[in-house]
């Protein structure tokens, strides 16, 4: 049999032999679920549902508040989840009945086909609403830091480029904005192909409670391939833009927003003792004797090293105000971002392998292909244009990171759940 | 002053031909870069209609930078200067409001607002004495208006300029009055010397009430020394701002240029106002004034009088009259951080065997003292015999 086997290649025989098939498959972690649902939530949901009835039963034959308060909490997803099932197992029924012979059967079987799938969709996003947990800076407004990553000044356009695309998305949104920083870099007068400048910082504040929410994905490195315009062979350059997304405060927040401030618990607390701020003094007498029109002011938070430098507005009060609020807000996400680490290193090694930090690439831009790619979910859009002005492309790659995060964000809980479960075990064991 | 290197020319014509004009007054990119962005702003607020390409856009930006180029102060150029959330008017012949003043009023309606709450509710009156622009006495007004449901402030200047600029500040920043309640008024009036009008606004003589009294008497006056503004001063505020807000008595070269202190400190006598804050140029003119205050030596006065009152007895009495005698420094409200400062304890210097608090961060800016209730029962009348 061996002799009649064609000629192969040793190499691709050697690479076959390290099944390296799987470098060229795209890792899309959507899986294909019943109801538009992923399995790992499904999963979850019927767990919590035996925990409910099992909860249900053990009240009917003594009450406990305790045990009522928890079958309380869950009853919600316990519903929906059941809902969802019914109208799985109607739907199962219906497709039979499409298969039988009767003719009025069918008919009647394909006008109920259609609204029960509108049920099921409606039922599977009740589900992972009741589900998936909640981010505790959901709700807040964000900020948005634009920072080009270390390079030419290539990066500084695109960072740019991003700046004014976030800027439309929110316009075409109807989300308010502000600008609260947008300084250009210093070398030169340079314009890029879309008359941007050379970006040295931006900050955009989208003023919409739930913004830091819609924003959660877009943090990472954002990575650009194109011709840049002072490229004069015409060679394809790569570079990247780092975007952060920080949770921020309102500024007329309500008492209980004034209250986080001042509480030492909270993530937004800051000592002020532990500020060093720094302003552009003028040298000598001061007062009077000086006129200067310098209002830049620099805030340096010592134990951390995080230095926030605000020059944008006339006024130094108005630079302290917004230098502090972007301080707060960097601080806030650190702290959150160390507690995730924690909280991820307790998790099984698998998981925390897919994890994607900040310093990954998360989207890549191309101009030469007309493609935008978002490396976790494996989306490629098409129409570089519309997604550089914030258009419905980049709201479905967008949409995409959102649902790719609910799902990561379940698998988490899922995965501390298993953990907890593990620990019992053994120290049940130990017992 | 140095030359400027001239690689820095270049740079700034590499950002924009009108950088090269506003390098001679700002001297670094840094904040040639912000000039020119905040006077773009304000010509194409000004004229929304033409793109900044259009040559109407670029001949105003022309003008205006040149402007600048030759040392015009930008808050004259773009006729505005913020303070604290308000947006104070200025023109040439009125002092520009400086930060160092907001720093402090802002400190100031902080500590205002504190007591009110632990007060009673009674009238708040306020007094600026060479109020400018109005930025001090506008400043306050809007902090306190929402927690003082009678706030009276009044400003006075011996400027006619600096009144009517005041009064349009009021009409600018939109500040609501209360007639009765909440008052912000401007009068034109000279200290040394006041008219009738400005004698019943001093002494509160409209007042229904005898005891009316002034919460807070605030000063910027004029304190820089003869020999201080040709040295000291930069040449855009010796060329562009009036000599009158700077330079007491500007006219004559022999007064001292405590006089506005001594003239203020004379008049608390027998105005008992609950607390008093006045800016000053350095630690040494705060050192002045804080003797000054304790002495109660009225410069104007006899010098046969100024050694009366250097008993011993009576310097004891004055020194206890305040509660609070502060010295702070540009940014009151935040704490000193320089390498020296490693004891928790606030910074004091010692001024006739008492010790006062130096307070914040920066150069030494202004003195704040506040009344006990020995100066504001009895006060200086049975102190002093003076009525």
């Amino acid at each position: 049999m061996l002799t009649v086997a064609p000629w192969v290649c040793r190499s691709c025989v050697r690479s076959l032999k390290h099944a390296g098939v799987s470098q060229f498959l795209r890792r899309a972690s959507t899986a294909a679920i019943p109801g538009g649902l992923p399995s790992s939530l499904l999963e979850r949901a019927r767990k919590i549902t035996v925990e409910h009835d099992q909860l249900n039963a053990e009240l009917a034959t003594n009450f406990d508040e305790k045990i009522a308060r928890r079958a309380g909490e869950i009853a919600k997803i316990a519903t929906a989840f059941k809902d969802l099932e019914k109208a799985r197992a109607s739907l199962t029924e219906l497709e039979s009945l499409i298969q039988s012979d009767d003719e009025e059967l069918r008919e009647l079987a394909t006008d109920d086909l259609a609204s029960t799938t509108a049920e099921l969709a409606s039922l599977g996003r009740n589900l992972s609403l009741a589900l998936t947990p909640k981010h505790p800076f959901a709700d807040m407004h964000c900020l948005l830091e634009i920072r080009p990553g270390p390079g030419g000044t290539e990066g500084r356009f695109f960072a740019d480029s991003l700046f004014h695309m976030y800027e439309k998305y929110c316009a075409n949104k109807g989300y308010r904005t502000r600008v609260v920083k947008h300084e250009a870099s210093d070398n030169d007068g340079h314009k890029g192909s879309d008359g941007e400048i050379a970006l040295q910082e931006a900050v955009l504040e989208v003023l919409e409670p739930g913004a830091y929410q819609a924003f959660r994905g877009e943090a990472g490195m954002h990575r650009v391939q194109r011709v840049p315009v002072t490229e004069v062979k015409g060679r394809t350059h790569t570079s990247a833009v780092a975007i952060w997304v920080l949770p921020s405060f309102p500024e007329t927040g309500g008492a209980d927003m004034e209250r986080d401030v001042e509480n030492p618990e909270s993530d937004f607390y800051i000592d002020p003792t532990e500020v060093r701020t720094e302003t552009m003094r003028a040298r000598g007498a001061g007062g009077q004797h000086v006129n200067k029109t310098e209002s830049a002011i620099r805030l340096t938070h010592i134990p951390t090293g995080t230095t926030v430098s605000m020059q944008d507005s006339r006024s130094q009060s108005a630079n302290r105000v917004s230098a502090w609020r972007i301080l707060r807000s960097r601080i806030a996400q650190q702290r959150r971002e160390a507690r995730e680490e924690l909280a991820r290193s307790l998790r099984s090694s698998v998981l925390s392998q897919s994890q994607i930090t900040r310093g990954d690439k998360i989207r890549t831009y191309n101009y030469q292909q007309d493609r935008c790619t978002d490396h976790r979910t494996g989306l490629d859009v098409h129409n570089i244009p519309n997604v550089m002005a914030g258009g419905e492309m980049l709201d479905k790659v967008m949409a995409s990171v959102q649902t790719w995060l609910a799902e990561r964000d379940v698998q988490a809980v899922l995965a501390d759940e298993e953990a907890a479960e593990a620990a019992e075990g053994k120290q049940a064991v130990a017992k | 002053m140095p030359r400027l290197q001239p690689s820095l020319f270049w740079r700034a014509r590499r950002i924009s031909p009108f950088a090269t004009f506003l390098l001679r007054a700002c001297r670094d990119l840094q904040s040639v870069k912000n000039e020119l962005r905040w006077i773009s702003e304000h010509v194409s607020q000004a004229a929304p209609a033409f793109s900044p390409r259009s040559f109407p856009y670029k001949t105003r930006m022309w003008q205006l930078c040149e402007r600048r180029a030759r040392g015009e102060p930008l808050q004259y150029i773009l006729g505005t200067q913020p303070f604290g959330e308000l947006d104070i008017r200025c023109r040439p012949g009125v002092l520009i409001p400086r930060w160092e003043t907001e720093a402090y009023t802002l400190e100031l309606s902080r500590i205002l607002i504190d007591e009110i709450s632990s007060e009673k509710k009674q009238p708040m009156r306020i007094l600026d004495v060479c109020s400018g622009t109005g930025c001090i006495a506008l400043q306050l007004y809007s902090q306190l208006q929402p927690s003082c449901p009678s706030l009276h402030v009044r400003g006075l200047d011996i400027s006619q300029e600096a009144i009517s600029l005041a009064r349009e500040n009021v009409v600018h920043n939109a500040l609501v009055q209360n007639p009765g309640k909440q008052t912000i008024r401007f009068l034109h009036g000279n200290i040394f010397n006041p008219s009738d009008a400005v004698r019943d606004a001093l002494y509160l003589s409209q007042q229904s009430d005898d005891t009316a009294k002034w919460d807070l008497i605030i000063s910027n006056p004029p304190y820089v020394s003869n020999r201080s503004f040709s040295r000291d001063t930069t040449r855009s505020v010796r060329n562009f701002e009036p000599k009158l807000a700077l330079v007491p008595n500007h006219t004559h070269n022999d007064t001292s240029e405590d006089i506005f202190y001594a003239r203020l400190l004379d008049l608390s006598k027998t105005l008992r106002p609950k607390r008093m804050l006045f800016e000053v140029a350095g630690m040494e003119q705060a050192l002045r004034v804080v003797r000054m205050i304790f002495l109660q030596q009225p410069s104007l006065s006899s010098p046969a009088m100024r050694t009366s009152e250097k008993g011993e007895a009576g310097k004891e009495l004055h020194r206890d009259l305040y509660t609070v005698v502060q010295i702070w420094r540009d940014d009151p409200s935040v704490q000193q951080q320089h390498a020296a400062r490693e004891s928790e304890k606030d910074e004091v210097v010692t001024v006739e065997g008492r010790e006062i608090t130096v307070k914040g961060d920066g150069k030494v800016r202004s003195v704040y003292f506040v009344g006990g209730d020995s100066f504001n029962q009895f006060g200086w009348s049975s102190v002093t015999g003076r009525g």
